[in-house]
């Protein structure tokens, strides 16, 4: 072999190597573009299955409200006038001071009553109009009614209204805690706590019942608490332990 | 020398082709299409080996196998496209390899064998870059260095790019006035060996992919 050709298989291999180089360079750029691409798909992909979950619980929840809102409007103008009616019939009986039919007048107040706070629990209109703390108020003193159990509402800081949606959420999952609280808990008391903090809002749901293993028993019920939490930016959080009770603490962002 | 070279190819043909008959139901339609293409790679180059040793010329081997490998590469990026003007793409593609292929049985001993093959390499960069470029725009969930097409394509991709460069160069004086052909023909039987060791690892990771699956 003479000189030339030597150089020139020199120049040979530094670019055969200066093609395997750039291939490689391509290829790894390739695998790092293409990983970049698929998070940013998975991420899209992720907001996108949010986003639809969100929209499919806020209708739910919108066609939930509908719903107790024309129970709660039935219950008012039908149920509510048939026992007026019966009320107003019972005092135009000749004998009205009868023990009987005062028994049965009463009988008939206390179910006008209670259907009346029925229709109004019920009502999303009236709750806003009433505010969560008074709406929260108004179910306590129902379930104190009961005198099945003690209720306790708890205000800390400067109370301030939230966007009467969220209230309006915030309500429901209280209604679903008070439910759970009553139906499962074995408990007297209840307690609610509701503290207003500048940039926080917390909600706060305790009973001193039997409790359960939280990570085990998630019912459809605490999953919808969880579901409503989420839907309007709030952190749901649930602490029970058999024997100990449980507390369900919703924490929520506001916006100055 | 050259009969050397060209059984440790032939063996490496003959053990990738092994490979992918003892799982052959474990592949998918595309890989079985890539599994015929090395068999049917192993069956020519032997033949052509065989020519090469009596009658000196292996030019119609070579037509005929060039038709194959470039149908069946149209059959196998067809399948792994998912982007459906890619797979029109490939339909036209085809088409051309068929004009080429026509062409060079009319005008066998007009056309040089160098302009055929560049033609041949550019079609099957250009498919390689369309699948990179197809995974780029809808990325899968699944790690793509485990994908046993992407090792199939960064085979093709690198395999005849070596060939471009080499052909390209092949029809200058450059080899005339030195004699650097060997180490031109070096590179490029390397490259091929590299090219089917790649085609084995992605067989190797199809096999993997589908190994729990029933057959």
């Amino acid at each position: 072999m003479n000189q030339p050709d030597g150089n020139y298989i020199f120049i040979l291999i530094i670019v055969a190597s200066i093609v395997l180089l750039l291939f490689v360079f391509f290829i790894v750029n390739f695998i790092l573009l293409y990983q970049k691409r698929q998070q940013k798909n998975f991420e899209e992909k992720l907001t996108m299955q949010n986003q639809f979950q969100q929209a499919l619980l806020q209708t739910q929840i919108e066609i939930q409200e509908q719903t107790l809102k024309t129970i709660s409007q039935e219950i008012h103008d039908n149920i509510g006038q048939v026992l007026s009616l019966a009320k107003l019939n019972l005092n135009t009986l000749p004998n009205t001071n009868e023990p009987k039919i005062q028994e049965t007048k009463n009988l008939v107040s206390k179910a006008i009553n209670d259907l009346r706070n029925l229709s109004h629990s019920l009502h999303g209109d009236i709750i806003a109009e009433l505010g969560l703390q008074e709406s929260i108020a108004n179910e306590l003193k129902i379930i104190e009614g009961t005198r099945a159990f003690e209720t306790e509402l708890q205000i800390s800081g400067t109370p301030f209204k939230l966007d009467p949606q969220k209230e309006m959420v915030l309500f429901r999952i209280v209604q679903e805690a008070l439910n759970n609280c009553i139906k499962y808990s074995g408990t007297k008391k209840i307690t609610i706590q509701m503290q207003y903090l500048p940039q926080l809002f917390i909600l706060q749901v305790q009973d001193e019942g039997k409790g359960f293993d939280a990570t085990k028993n998630i019912g459809i019920g605490l999953k919808s608490m969880l579901s409503r939490a989420q839907l309007i930016g709030g952190i749901f959080n649930l602490q029970s332990t058999e024997g100990k009770g449980t507390l369900i603490t919703i924490e929520l962002p506001v916006n100055n | 020398m050259w009969l050397l070279q060209r059984i440790i190819y032939l063996i490496l043909l003959l053990s990738v082709s092994i490979y992918g008959l003892q799982f052959l139901k474990k592949l998918s339609v595309t890989f079985k299409y890539l599994l015929v293409l090395v068999v049917a790679t192993f069956i020519f180059e032997t033949l052509a080996v065989v020519l090469a040793l009596t009658i000196r010329n292996t030019l119609i081997v070579y037509e005929v196998f060039s038709f194959i490998q470039a149908s069946l590469f149209c059959v196998i990026y067809y399948n792994i496209f998912t982007i459906k003007i890619y797979k029109q793409i490939v339909w036209l593609l085809f088409l051309l390899t068929i004009l080429i292929f026509l062409y060079d049985l009319i005008f066998l001993n007009l056309i040089e064998s160098d302009i055929n093959i560049i033609t041949r390499s550019i079609l099957f960069i250009a498919l390689s870059l369309m699948l990179f470029r197809n995974w780029l725009l809808v990325p899968d969930k699944s790690e793509i260095t485990k994908e046993p097409a992407f090792w199939m394509n960064t085979g093709v991709l690198f395999f005849f790019t070596v060939n471009i460069l080499f052909w390209s160069i092949y029809s200058t004086d450059f080899f005339s006035k030195f004699h650097l052909n060997i180490v031109f023909r070096y590179l490029l039987y390397l490259s091929n060996l590299i090219f089917y060791f790649l085609i084995f690892v992605a067989l190797k990771y199809q096999v993997k992919i589908n190994y729990n699956e029933p057959t």
